[in-house]
């Protein structure tokens, strides 16, 4: 067992492949700006490549040679560095999680990553075991995982599971929004490369050759959307492809991915609050996304600290999902709902930004520009679904519930203890109508803070709000 | 709603604030003075100074006179046994409470200029957030931070 080992030889490579990568950039601006070939000066070139790729190499063979590891009076010690020697021993107390997880190359040769953290957090994790095999990772695992985690590792199976189905993941892809992602991410991608490649020269070829055909060209944009339309879906069921929630104890384990498989943990304890969410086309059909708003685990490494729980579930089982997963946080059957004084400020504050933006351009294309104006009719209905969908619920003593929209529908749902502070704030136009906006702060990560609002709420619910927070 | 905190800050704050206003206007001043400049040197038409002069004027009363005169009157806090309470704000108000099973700690600090109308500003730490109550006298914003530190000493005890 303390015998120091080393890592499978596929380790000296990948980090080879790393080093290469971070080398592209300066190596291509080597070549573009490294002055014009003329006879010894291209053989120079070539030269700086092949050495810089070969010393690469054989700095990823060396560092692999140098990385050892063992398992020695309850500690993970690792050796390593070419010229200097480093040693880091983290012992098996301070182990927080062990994250096994599995690249592309490390599937294609049946290996596994992975990565122990410990409390310290920060960006990376403690140590890194690029690439083992899957038998090596259990064997370390079960030596430095606390024996009651074991347990928990070994029992899973009695454990809760949620799974979702393909069905719901391509729903929950092509209703998700993100084409719009893609696309400009394909726009400026396509966009870099406006000098090397002749678009114009396309362009005219094309309508020369359609002779102008509005049809075609109007067929042939639509096929382009759809065709953007599936690279949206298929990235997001390979990000989001065999997603997993298990619940072990205290933790969640959530697992996805098709292609490299991510997996991370959130102790319960750590939820700051519980978010719902359905965009337009989802509510049109009764789905709904959940996310987790948590304070640590490895989920800080996603976006903002949130992570999705369940990528698409249908409205109704929501409450039969969370009851099961995260007890404690359950959606309310109904919200009270704004005063109908406050529908008056919802309409206006959509539809100003849009008249000051229209006004101007309908201004410059006189006469038919004033049809753009038709559009504040939209808007005003946007404010008035931002008016009918904001609400505040206290559902009892412990826990509260907002809803909002922005765009999507949000239903927030909070417990009083989580809730770090209350504000409520009131403009000069809010106290004339008595109304005021309600403002919740939780922590979201170790050192961030997170806030949702609900606007022009009545003045004595405010104070019922406030009430029920200083309570305790 | 709910009756306003009690207590008020140092009247000190307001020449605290009165000041750091000139230093600011006189920013103002300055780039005014450079557009002015600017404006004769490129033959622009004259009326744009006279708007200049205008917008400098009113941002100057606004600043030195206006502003702190309204944050002064707004700016409340109380502290009780449970929770801190903060009223704050110039056009909007808020209104802050910050229960004491959530502050993590509690810091007085001092700038040169607090410092030299003996004044100093209490911050109460969240896990999330940070309030700051300004200019208190400073004998008396020692005296709040170890009475905050006192009472947030209290167990959550609905673990």
């Amino acid at each position: 067992m303390n015998e120091p080992r080393r890592l499978h030889p596929l380790a000296a490579f990948i980090q080879f492949l790393k080093t290469v990568r971070e080398l592209i950039l300066p190596l291509a601006l080597f070549f573009i700006f490294g002055g014009e070939g003329e006879g010894k000066f291209v053989w120079f070139k070539y030269a700086v490549l092949v050495i810089t790729l070969l010393g690469t190499l054989m700095g990823g063979l060396l560092s692999w040679y140098r990385y050892t590891y063992r398992i020695e009076q309850g500690e993970l010690r690792i050796e390593y560095g070419i010229f200097v020697r480093k040693r880091r021993y983290i012992p098996r107390e301070r182990i927080q999680t062990i994250h096994v997880s599995a690249g592309i190359i490390q599937r294609l040769f049946g290996l596994v990553k992975l990565q122990i953290e410990t409390a310290r957090g920060g960006n990376e994790a403690e140590a890194v075991l690029t690439a083992i095999t899957k038998a090596e990772a259990d064997r370390i695992k079960s030596a430095l995982l606390a024996d009651d985690l074991i347990s928990y590792a070994q029992m899973e199976d009695a454990f809760l599971r949620y799974e979702a189905t393909m069905k719901e993941l391509v729903i929950a892809a092509s209703t998700s929004g993100s084409i719009g992602v893609v696309l400009s991410a394909g726009g400026a991608f396509f966009g870099q490369f406006d000098e090397l490649i002749p678009y114009e020269l396309f362009l005219q070829k094309f309508q020369q050759f359609t002779h102008l055909n509005m049809i075609i060209i109007s067929l042939i944009v639509l096929f382009a959307i759809f065709l953007v339309w599936f690279i949206s879906i298929f990235i997001m069921v390979a990000k989001y492809g065999h997603f997993t929630v298990v619940k072990n104890g205290d933790d969640l384990t959530i697992s996805r991915g098709l292609l490299e498989k991510r997996q991370f943990n959130i102790p319960i304890a750590r939820i700051q609050a519980i978010r719902i969410a359905q965009n337009p086309l989802r509510q049109l059909f009764g789905y709904a996304a959940v996310y987790v708003e948590s304070a640590g685990g490895l989920a800080e490494k996603e976006s903002n600290y949130s992570t999705v729980l369940f990528p698409l579930v249908k409205v109704s089982k929501v409450n039969e999902l969370l009851s099961m997963f995260v007890p404690h946080y359950s959606v309310p059957a109904s919200f009270e709902r704004l005063p109908s004084r406050a529908l008056r400020r919802y309409i206006w504050r959509s539809v100003l930004p849009a008249v000051v933006l229209l006004l101007p351009i309908s201004y410059f294309f006189q006469p038919w520009g004033y049809l753009l104006l038709l559009l504040v009719v939209p808007f005003a209905f946007l404010g008035y679904m931002r008016f009918k969908d904001a609400g505040v619920y206290m559902i009892d003593e412990h826990s509260l519930s907002l809803r909002y929209r922005v765009f999507t529908k949000m239903i927030v749902l909070l417990r009083k203890r989580r809730i770090q502070t209350l504000e409520s704030s009131q403009s000069i136009f809010q106290r004339k109508q008595r109304l005021a906006t309600v403002h919740l702060f939780i922590q979201s990560g170790l050192l961030h803070s997170k806030h949702f609002k609900v606007v022009d709420i009545d003045e004595a619910h405010m104070d019922a709000i406030q009430k029920w927070y200083r309570k305790r | 709603m709910r009756e306003e905190p009690k207590h008020r800050i140092s009247e000190r704050a307001l020449t605290v604030w009165r000041i750091s206003g000139a230093i600011l206007s006189a920013i103002s001043w300055m780039l005014f003075f450079v557009f002015v400049a600017v404006t004769l040197i490129f033959d622009w038409p004259y009326w744009l100074i006279m708007i200049g002069f205008i917008v400098v004027v009113v941002d100057t009363y606004a600043k030195i006179f206006l502003f702190p005169k309204l944050r002064w009157k707004r700016w409340r806090y109380e502290v009780h046994e449970h929770e801190i309470d903060i009223q704050r704000g110039l056009f909007i108000i808020r209104r802050t409470i910050i229960p004491m099973v959530r502050v993590q700690h509690v810091d007085t600090e001092q700038g040169p200029l607090l410092r030299k109308y003996r004044l100093a500003t209490v911050s109460v730490s969240t896990a999330a957030t940070t309030h700051e109550i300004p200019a208190l006298d400073v004998q008396e914003a020692e005296k709040l931070r170890d009475r905050i530190s006192i009472l947030a000493r209290v167990v959550d005890e609905d673990e």
